[in-house]
């Protein structure tokens, strides 16, 4: 009697498994035949209107959709691309040829018109048209003359030194397409000029690009790009190592390995455009002597901190701009490691004993940041300056440096994608500025003058000279430019870039 | 069945009011709290605009969204919108936040039903098969085994899972949604499940034990009824008051739950947008979604009291009033 019994629950369970399996509805494969690249990023995109975004992996779907009428290259030179060319005629006005028989993948024409119009947009001058995310890089901008249907002059206000960069950061949109319901179709249906158009969004789970066969620089080679957003790092990595996704960025050094031991892995590095450094307040007395902070300079072990903290994902920087950048210089000078000159300097400046002191840093936001700062920390104290480390949330750490509190001493990876040199000193350095502690003429001289010129010989020769008079008397602690590191399946050939961009036209398979 | 005395209903109806009332202080309270601490975490201007913003470029920010005015001020302006189903547009997306939620609505729904289909599916019978051979090697297991499902983190279970199944075996999709396929639900469900599981049978076996132990069912058994009979009909139907009980109060549990499941197996539902818009301080979609969730489940709550007014008839509310 109880053997029946439990049969009936036994034959009641399997009952309602395969109900329940049936209700739920079983899904089947699809087989794919199309060379098809899965790219997974932590987040997923928020608007396809690209100049209506803020974040890195929105402008890695966008970047495969449209083109700008300049473009870097991989080692973040500036190279034609919508123009064929072009040239600065005076220190306010650049012109540009444009590339002839261009269409969107809607059929319009590319043309004089579009890149008025596009350019009226982000500098706030297209009547009706709702304040674009980007238009603080396009503010200098007067107004876009049409010379004929394939010229166009760009006109500045002032002399804009970034203004070419910023122009390769311009993808183009067309005219009707968007003039119809005021852009609002592209965020969503986005029509550009590139190499792949959207075939499907569902968001939250998968947005796949197709390939263009008839692009203008050739179809790619890679006939569909699916981006998936992940949130874990754990789940990513789980993901590249079955296959079912071929790029990961922001892979952590701790999991370097577990990458690399994978036959069908690789890991790949890029110089990041991230360039980490240590504030010093020197409108506080103990830092305003020069000597101080140069004794702070001799205190870091610069290549003990890139091997031991950041497991060797990183390059020394002699100042704050790596040799990507516009204004590096090419008779670098690096700080030796000299604790005992450190002391000496500190002696000499009036602090035998060191002093106290602490280090702000934010909690998680750049790569080992609290790490790197107990070891900065460390350093400081072996030369007498007692540093403790302050490590916050990085709301609480913007909230608290844009209202210019800040300790002797902080540490920030500064991110530039213009990669001028000059982007970062002018917010950092020059007096006055808003993260800047620091005050020298002969620095702000050159960075008033380098903003003025832009001619880029000359613009880079007043970075340079910045840079030299920033050695001597220095504004920070100098200490390395980050490495982006990737995880990527074997079967895939790409290389990545220094500006974090995943740009799979030109990349194939295996 | 003999019809309810009139008494009963009133007596239900105002118990019934009484608990709506209840409820929709619990909502205001709820969003109170919500509103709090969304302002009191940190500016949330300072994480939308690039770091470099200059301060004047951030108070025309602060006034369009209306952070400018008195804290009490805006709360009321939120009450106000929020009523209306307007909760305000995503910072990051910008569309409104209440669309966002409900987008993702379907995915957490169907993934809370399959989570509490198979866990009840496996507790119920180990339950009534645990209690039925009380201390005997299934008993020993079944207990076991739902005291390891209630003691391992949802988040280890869900890593494990991945790595074991996922990776080394390939059984199974790691991550995502799929075409809403069933393959993409297993691991998330059983890890978001394993807690409830083990309760479930845990409750199942202790209420079984003690409706076994009851002179009705010796009567029942006496009176030479199949013992299949007895336990389904009249044992299992009595113990099934408690687990329904449990299943109200899991709800919310499982809710909460879902945030770190749905992170871990990338599973596009509400506790992942939630993670992601609590890093990005997105207060209007934290607003919407806590509110749509409290929402769902003081209405749960709400319902499964009903339920329960109705399924026992032992059970009356006006007792001790």
């Amino acid at each position: 009697m109880k053997a029946a019994s439990y049969r009936n629950v036994r034959f009641i369970m399997l009952g309602a498994i395969i109900l329940f399996a049936m209700a739920m509805g079983f899904g089947v494969p699809i087989a794919e035949c199309k060379t098809r690249v899965v790219v997974a990023q932590g987040v997923d995109p928020t608007k396809l209107d690209p100049d209506m975004h803020r974040e890195n992996p929105t402008l890695n779907v966008i970047l495969h959709i449209y083109d700008a009428l300049l473009e870097r290259d991989r080692d973040a030179t500036i190279k034609p691309d919508l123009a064929e060319s072009w040239e600065v005629i005076d220190d306010t006005t650049v012109e540009f040829k444009l590339r002839k028989g261009i269409t969107f993948s809607n059929g319009e024409p590319f043309n004089a018109e579009v890149v008025k119009y596009n350019f009226e947009r982000v500098a706030g001058l297209l009547p009706d048209a709702k304040k674009t995310l980007n238009a603080r890089d396009y503010k200098s901008i007067k107004g876009v003359n049409i010379i004929d249907e394939h010229t166009v002059r760009i006109v500045t206000n002032y002399p804009d030194p970034l203004l070419l960069a910023y122009v390769s950061e311009k993808y183009i949109v067309p005219i009707e397409y968007t003039k119809k319901d005021n852009f609002e179709s592209l965020a969503n249906k986005p029509v550009g000029t590139g190499p792949y158009v959207l075939k499907s969004w569902v968001k939250g789970s998968e947005l796949i690009l197709t390939a263009k066969k008839d692009y203008w620089k050739g179809a790619p080679k890679i006939d569909e790009v699916v981006f998936r957003p992940i949130p874990e790092d754990a789940t990513r990595i789980a993901e590249l190592k079955v296959g079912a996704v071929d790029i990961i960025a922001n892979l952590k050094p701790d999991n370097i390995q577990e990458v690399e031991v994978k036959e069908n892995l690789a890991v790949k590095y890029a110089p990041s455009a991230r360039v980490a450094m240590v504030f010093m307040n020197s409108d506080m007395d103990k830092l305003k002597d020069t000597r101080v902070r140069q004794a702070v300079n001799y205190a870091l072990d610069v290549p003990s901190l890139i091997k031991n903290v950041m497991g060797g994902n990183a390059y020394r920087v002699s100042t704050v701009a790596p040799k990507s950048f516009v204004g590096w210089d090419h008779q670098e000078k690096f700080y030796n490691y000299d604790p005992q000159k450190a002391k000496k300097l500190l002696a000499e400046a009036g602090y035998p004993n060191g002093f106290e002191a602490t280090i702000l840093t934010p909690r998680g936001r750049y790569l080992n940041d609290v790490a790197a700062c107990e070891a900065i920390a460390g350093m400081l104290n072996a030369v007498g300056i007692k540093t403790k480390v302050e490590a916050v949330e990085f709301g609480v750490f913007a909230k608290r440096t844009q209202a210019h509190d800040m300790p002797e001493f902080m540490y920030a990876a500064w991110g530039n994608s213009t990669f001028d040199v000059w982007d970062t000193i002018k917010t950092c350095v020059r007096s006055g500025a808003m993260f800047s502690w620091y005050k020298n003429e002969k620095v702000d001289e050159n960075i008033d003058k380098a903003a003025q010129t832009i001619d880029p010989q000359k613009h880079s020769e007043y970075l340079v000279n910045a840079l030299r008079e920033m050695w001597a008397d220095p504004p920070f602690g100098f200490l390395y430019q980050q490495r982006d590191i990737y995880g990527v399946n074997k079967r895939l050939v790409w290389e990545p870039r220094s500006d974090e961009d995943i740009d799979l036209y030109g990349a194939y398979l295996k | 069945m003999p019809a309810n005395p009139p008494y009963v209903f009133s007596a239900m109806r105002a118990y019934l009011t009484r608990r709506l009332v209840h409820s929709i202080i619990i909502i205001i309270g709820i969003s109170m709290v919500v509103f709090i601490i969304s302002r009191i975490t940190g500016d949330p201007v300072s994480i939308m605009v690039d770091f470099t913003t200059p301060q004047e470029d951030r108070e025309i920010i602060r006034k369009e969204l209306g952070l400018d005015k008195p804290i009490p001020v805006q709360y009321l302006i939120f009450l106000m919108n929020a009523a209306k189903g307007d909760f305000g547009n995503s910072i990051r997306y910008e569309e409104p936040a209440l669309d966002l939620v409900f987008q993702r609505i379907p995915a957490t729904l169907r993934l809370l039903v399959f989570t509490i289909g198979w866990s009840l599916i496996l507790a119920i019978p180990i339950g009534i098969i645990s209690a039925l051979k009380r201390n005997s090697l299934f008993d020993l297991m079944g207990m076991a085994f739902t005291f390891i499902g209630q003691s391992i983190p949802s988040f280890w279970l869900g890593i494990m899972m991945i790595m074991i199944v996922g990776v080394r075996f390939q059984l199974l999709p790691i991550s995502g949604y799929g075409d809403g396929d069933i393959a993409h639900i297993i691991m998330p469900a059983i890890t978001l499940g394993a807690f409830g599981m083990a309760s479930f049978a845990r409750i199942t076996r202790s209420s079984m034990l003690a409706v076994l132990d009851s002179d009705y069912i010796q009567t029942a058994r006496a009176k030479g009824l199949r013992e299949t009979f007895v336990v389904i009909k009249h044992a299992l139907r009595n113990a099934l008051i408690p687990i329904v009980t449990i299943l109200g109060l899991q709800i919310a549990g499982l809710l909460g739950g879902a945030v770190i499941t749905e992170q871990i197996f990338a599973y596009p539902g509400v506790g992942w947008l939630a993670v992601q818009s609590i890093y990005n301080r997105d207060f209007p979609v934290i607003q919407a979604i806590v509110m749509v969730v409290s929402i769902g489940v003081v209405a749960t709550n709400f319902l499964i009291d009903i339920i329960y007014t109705l399924i026992d008839p032992r059970i009356r509310y006006d007792k001790g009033k």
